[in-house]
């Protein structure tokens, strides 16, 4: 018989405007609503006390174990790697509900999921995708660095700000000492290692190393490094079949020594168009990472390090074309690059006499070079940018920054706040410059032979062939 | 100062053009039908069922395609089949931002073996697409079927799409009877879901409409007891029994 519905008294439920007692952080909070609900619990945002932005997860009182009570203990005591997880803050114990939960930051509402870029419902640029790829990476190097172990690495866990880049790691309560075999997942199939999937691993730094890649390839390729013509053949993607194309049978759609999983055209055109974007160096370190990084899960994998290498070169030389403003990658193999640069006149440009035709290497920068946006297609021939001691190539874009990461090798992956700045001058709009943010003397040595020096705030103009002596490292204008 | 204009020209322009588009497009995603199989028997008509049920559905609609929103795999298209005294499609695939659901009203008998043998038509290709991920298929029922349902569930077996369906079926009231909708699940770790109340009948169809949805499509974290050769796709656990509430059916 139905009567009326009644207010179901959940035990394991909170409604809006309970309390909820921190012990931890020594406050008391009351519920403000429900956000949402995944495998393990619902999570709710919070009015605090000082209006701090928090949220309580609150798990199912079939998920609500010991194991995982005693893992958000060490994972508070721990404390949080970096601001970019959403890591838990205390423990809440309810005398009237089931179970328990935990207290974390609230994820700020401009940060998206990366679905939401697969989708195409958001549009970053490649520089927002790298400092999102680099971001991540960063964080789970230092994640790992302290011995700790994701396990459910994946798409759906993982957020970014589509207008700059900066991402944020949610799901952070299965986070483990890696190596003990603790929490009960073991990650979300199409991310999963083939080790796990064939049953010999369980999640380790290993595996989250293999995650990773994928996530890389998926935010720049948008399509997954193992879906080719193997994958379009199959009418029912069901799990044996899945078991099989990412687990059993992995083949990487670009194996340069197997090509029967290559992209099918009529489903993987993203991935065919990427990869004839991203200069070689990005292809090979992804070609790696899924050769090598599957058939040898201990040594063959691409370390978080490697990387981060390969995605700030590759965001350093990203530059605008002339033509239609697209972001185009320069290509800095430093032998190609001293055929370009040594025939530079200033004021006698001419392409055909400074480029020799006949080399093979050269010809491959000019293809390089053609825009790749179908409507444009211009050759961008002379690009500016800034060689650090022969090590790394800037393209100087009007917004390009340079940071202490670019001239110090104290202080590599330092980005927090730019040592110069390419500025433009105040009366002549013509000329370029590069502005010291820094607070020391560059002594500045000009095309033709003049040294300066260019104090803080002070801006030099961009002539190629001029050096500057940053203190701790050299670099040299090159175009 | 010798400086060309010529020479740093790709830095001086394009402070509105900077905002192109990144090549390429969406990723490409794979068909998931999701099929809503509701007993619209006389039965359904006591103590308010089918209004309960009426009413479960378009509660969660709003969910399921926030769930969607957020599915990189899946284009999930949504259609529903009626039976009673026979069986027939009332809502044709249809997307699911665009799903509308018209209530329906309960008369005549159990014809479950004709929606079987109407499910088993279309879940072979085509009309399926050559590209899909396994059908949800959810039955919703109370009582005992009136017809020959054991023809129509080999049949509906015997289409491979229709074996490596999900298949989830909820037992609407105590009347129901299990073994059949044990039977239409077919495996023994997974039971048919018994729906006392309303309350538990809105909670399991928003469960299926969400969670079962990204079991075929997102695929979502798995648990240690996985085992990818027995089931054709993981379903997380459906939700906790609610207790504490006496409107049953
Ligand atoms: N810190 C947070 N701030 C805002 N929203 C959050 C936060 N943490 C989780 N959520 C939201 O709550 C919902 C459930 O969270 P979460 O995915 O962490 O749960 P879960 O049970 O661990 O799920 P699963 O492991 O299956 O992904 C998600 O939709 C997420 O967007
Ligand atoms: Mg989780
Ligand atoms: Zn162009």
């Amino acid at each position: 018989m139905i009567s009326k519905t009644k207010q179901v008294n959940n035990t394991h439920e909170f409604h809006a405007g309970e309390p909820v007692h921190i012990n931890g952080l020594n406050i008391v909070c009351n519920v403000e609503k429900g956000l949402g609900s995944g495998t393990q619990g619902k999570v709710y945002s919070l009015i605090s006390p000082d209006n701090s932005p928090l949220v309580l997860k609150w798990y199912f009182p079939s998920m609500a174990t010991t194991e995982q009570y005693d893992i958000l203990k060490s994972l508070i005591q721990k404390g949080s790697p970096s601001n970019r997880f959403l890591w838990p803050l205390a423990l809440v114990n309810a005398s009237k509900k089931e179970g328990f939960g935990y207290v974390m930051s609230m994820k700020d509402s401009r940060f998206k999921s990366f679905s939401f870029w697969l989708s195409r419902k958001v549009d970053p640029s490649f520089k927002v995708l790298l400092t999102a790829c680099f971001e991540l990476v960063q964080s789970f190097h230092l994640l790992h660095s302290k011995g700790l172990c994701y396990q459910d690495l994946s798409l759906n866990n993982i957020y970014f700000d589509p207008e700059n880049g900066e991402i944020r790691i949610g799901d952070t309560d299965n986070i483990v000492i890696n190596g003990e075999d603790k929490g009960n997942v073991i990650g979300t199939p199409k991310f999963m290692a083939p080790e796990i999937i064939v049953g010999k691993a369980l999640p380790n730094t290993q595996t989250d190393l293999y995650s990773l890649a994928i996530i890389l390839f998926y935010i720049l390729f948008l399509n997954h490094p193992l879906e080719g013509k193997i994958e379009s053949s199959i009418k029912s993607l069901d799990l044996p079949s899945m078991s099989k194309l990412y687990g059993f049978e992995p083949l990487f759609i670009f194996d340069p020594n197997n090509d029967s999983n290559y992209p099918d055209p009529a489903y993987h055109a993203n991935a065919l168009i990427f990869w004839d974007i991203y200069p070689d160096f990005v292809k090979r370190i992804f070609v790696r990472a899924f050769t090598n990084g599957i058939k040898d899960p201990t040594h063959g994998r691409v370390r978080e390090t490697e990387w981060q290498i390969a995605l700030l070169a590759l965001r350093d030389s990203i530059y605008y074309c002339r033509h239609c403003g697209s972001e185009n990658f320069l290509v800095t193999d430093s032998s190609v690059f001293e055929k370009l640069k040594l025939p530079v006149e200033l004021g006698g440009i001419n392409h055909e006499i400074n480029v020799p035709k006949q080399n093979s290497t050269v010809e491959r920068v000019q293809n390089n070079s053609v825009c790749w946006n179908p409507k444009c297609k211009t050759m961008n021939t002379r690009i500016l940018n800034i060689q650090i001691d022969d090590r790394s190539y800037i393209a100087l874009n009007h917004d390009t920054k340079i940071f202490p990461h670019h001239i110090d090798p104290d202080r590599k992956y330092d980005f927090s706040s730019p040592v110069a700045e390419v500025s433009r001058h105040p009366t002549d709009p013509q000329v370029w410059g590069l502005r010291n943010l820094s607070k020391n003397t560059w002594k500045v040595g000009k095309a033709n032979g003049d040294a300066i020096e260019v104090y803080s705030k002070q801006s030099f103009s961009l002539v190629p062939d001029t050096q500057i002596d940053f203190g701790s490292s050299k670099g040299i204008v090159c175009y | 100062m010798i400086l060309l204009g010529e020479i740093v020209i790709n830095i001086i322009h394009l402070f509105f053009l900077i905002f192109m588009t990144l090549p390429g497009g969406e990723i490409s995603k794979r068909e998931l039908h999701f099929i809503w199989i509701v007993d619209c028997s006389g039965s359904m008509r006591d103590d308010g069922k089918i209004q309960a049920l009426n009413y479960a559905i378009k509660e969660a609609i709003p969910h399921m395609q926030r769930e969607s929103e957020n599915n990189i795999q899946a284009n999930l298209l949504i259609s529903a089949l009626r039976f009673s005294t026979g069986a027939q499609w009332i809502i044709a695939p249809t997307k699911v931002n665009e799903f509308k659901w018209t209530d329906i009203e309960a008369k005549g008998e159990t014809d479950l073996g004709q929606a079987f043998l109407l499910l088993s038509e279309i879940l072979r290709i085509p009309p399926m697409t050559e590209r899909g991920l396994p059908p949800v298929l959810v039955l919703l029922s109370d009582g005992q079927p009136t017809d020959n349902f054991k023809d129509g569930l080999e049949k509906l077996l015997s289409e491979p799409w229709g074996r490596k369906a999900i298949r989830v079926s909820i037992a609407i009231g105590e009347d129901a009877n299990m073994d059949i909708l044990q039977r239409f699940i077919g495996d023994n770790e997974r039971q048919p879901l018994l729906a006392r109340n309303p309350e538990s009948l809105t909670k399991y169809i928003k469960w299926v409409s969400t969670v079962v949805q990204t079991a075929s499509a997102r695929p979502k974290s798995q648990q240690k007891n996985y085992d990818g050769f027995i089931s054709n796709v993981d379903i997380p656990k459906p939700p906790e029994m609610l207790s504490g509430s006496t409107d049953v059916w």
